[in-house]
């Protein structure tokens, strides 16, 4: 199945498009499980590769098992409940047991190569496992927002309100550093009142939440669960967070 | 590689805040930053606050230019140490200064609180008291909260106990 590129690419909870990626009317399914996979396709390598830290040819050849054997051959969306949680719960946890499954078996010699324990991976599986996918939702999501008001700062001339933005809140949680203070921010831009780098900052904030909700919006479609899913965003940010898991840090 | 504490308690908390809709103004600022922003205010030049004084004053900008006269090109901190030259343009700080402690401001509200009582602590000792309905306790009371920040810069906190 040809799977399109898309700027955009993480999870959903979107279970419209589960429901017809789960119709009996075959053109329905295939393009809704097209939209599915490329949602859902790019994290769920980042989460075999970066989190189970399997090796990339391995993780895309069990990813790719997993379309061909669970997704496609055994409809495996047909199987989601929307009233048993999040979909994108559903599909990780398929995922975790179905690669389980194959390093034990098909693919356990390549695993003892690779000195991949699949005991291990089992051991972690579960909450922690959902935890570290989230976490790898939240970065995309981030990630997609900033670059999306980069653009749009950059393309609008509002320069100097992203580089505020940039100075103050990109850079301290990409590298580790401290956020430029207030004097820096006066020098740099010549600012003459404290309005005008307070308006600067506080501007760039709504700028920021507008292209947070442009990013969530690109994968659900409803206003109120746009909200509902950035209070999740928020949930998960709370919960754990670790300096090198956010967007665009080096690892 | 771990991150200094305050660091990672900064990025956390500006990421939530930043994700947080009812929040959306608010901008959080360290205690030096705190300090910077009141010592860059005192020494912005009048003529620098024209729209905020006119805005805030509910004024036009002329009416602004009228008030302030050969105070144009001082700093606020001069009008608050010249006091008795200049009674109408603390009025017009103190009310730029008020509407910061209200959701309307655009100054951190600490700062504006140390900018309010500045300015009626100034018009005080000129021997002007009728710029604020605020009774003496009242007064002492906001006073002492200014002087618990520690991030006051020195001359300021000389021009509160004085």
């Amino acid at each position: 199945m040809a799977v399109r590129k898309r700027s955009l690419q993480f999870p959903e909870t979107h279970w419209s498009l589960v429901g017809r990626a789960g119709a009996s009317n075959d053109l329905t399914r295939q393009q809704a499980l097209e939209e599915l996979l490329v949602i859902y396709l790019p994290v769920l390598r980042t989460f075999l590769i970066a989190v189970r830290r399997i090796p990339p040819d391995l993780a895309e050849d069990l990813l790719q098992d997993f379309i061909a054997d669970k997704v496609l051959a055994r409809q495996l969306v047909h199987q989601a409940d929307q009233g048993r949680g999040k979909f994108r719960s559903f599909l990780l946890k398929s995922l975790c047991n179905f690669t389980l499954t194959k390093l034990k078996k098909e693919y356990a010699a390549r695993a003892r190569a690779v000195c991949l324990d699949a005991l291990d991976l089992a051991t972690d599986a579960g909450y922690e496992a959902e935890d570290q996918f989230d976490r790898e939702w939240v970065k995309q999501v981030l990630s997609d927002a900033l670059d999306l008001m980069k653009v749009d700062c950059q393309e609008n001339g509002n320069t100097v309100m992203w580089e505020v933005f940039r100075l103050r809140v990109v850079d301290p949680i990409q590298t580790d550093s401290a956020p430029a203070d207030y004097r820096q921010i006066v020098a740099q831009f010549r600012l003459e009142t404290p309005r005008q780098a307070i308006n600067l900052l506080a501007n760039a904030k709504r700028c920021f939440a507008k292209h947070l909700r442009a990013a969530v919006g690109r994968y659900v479609h409803d206003d109120a669960l746009i909200e509902e899913e950035i209070a999740d965003l928020r949930e998960t940010l709370g919960r754990k967070l670790r300096p090198s898991e956010f967007p665009g840090s080096n690892p | 590689m771990a991150l200094p504490s305050t660091t990672d308690h900064y990025s956390k908390n500006i990421l939530r805040a930043l994700m947080d809709p009812s929040k959306l103004d608010t901008v959080p600022w360290s205690s030096d930053d705190l300090r910077a922003i009141l010592e860059h205010q005192l020494s912005t030049p009048l003529s620098a606050e024209l729209d905020a004084f006119a805005e805030t004053g509910k004024m036009t900008t002329n009416e602004v230019m009228r008030l302030l006269g050969d105070f144009r090109e001082k700093t606020i901190l001069d009008a608050i140490k010249r006091a008795s030259d200049c009674v109408g343009v603390l009025q017009m700080i103190k009310s730029m200064a008020k509407a910061s402690l209200t959701s309307d401001g655009e100054l951190p509200r600490d700062v504006a609180r140390v900018l309010y009582v500045l300015t009626i602590l100034s018009c005080r000792r000129a021997g002007v008291s009728d710029v604020t309905t605020l009774d003496d306790a009242s007064l002492e009371r906001e006073t002492r909260r200014c002087l618990t920040f520690g991030w006051l810069p020195d001359q300021v906190l000389c021009l509160l106990r004085a």
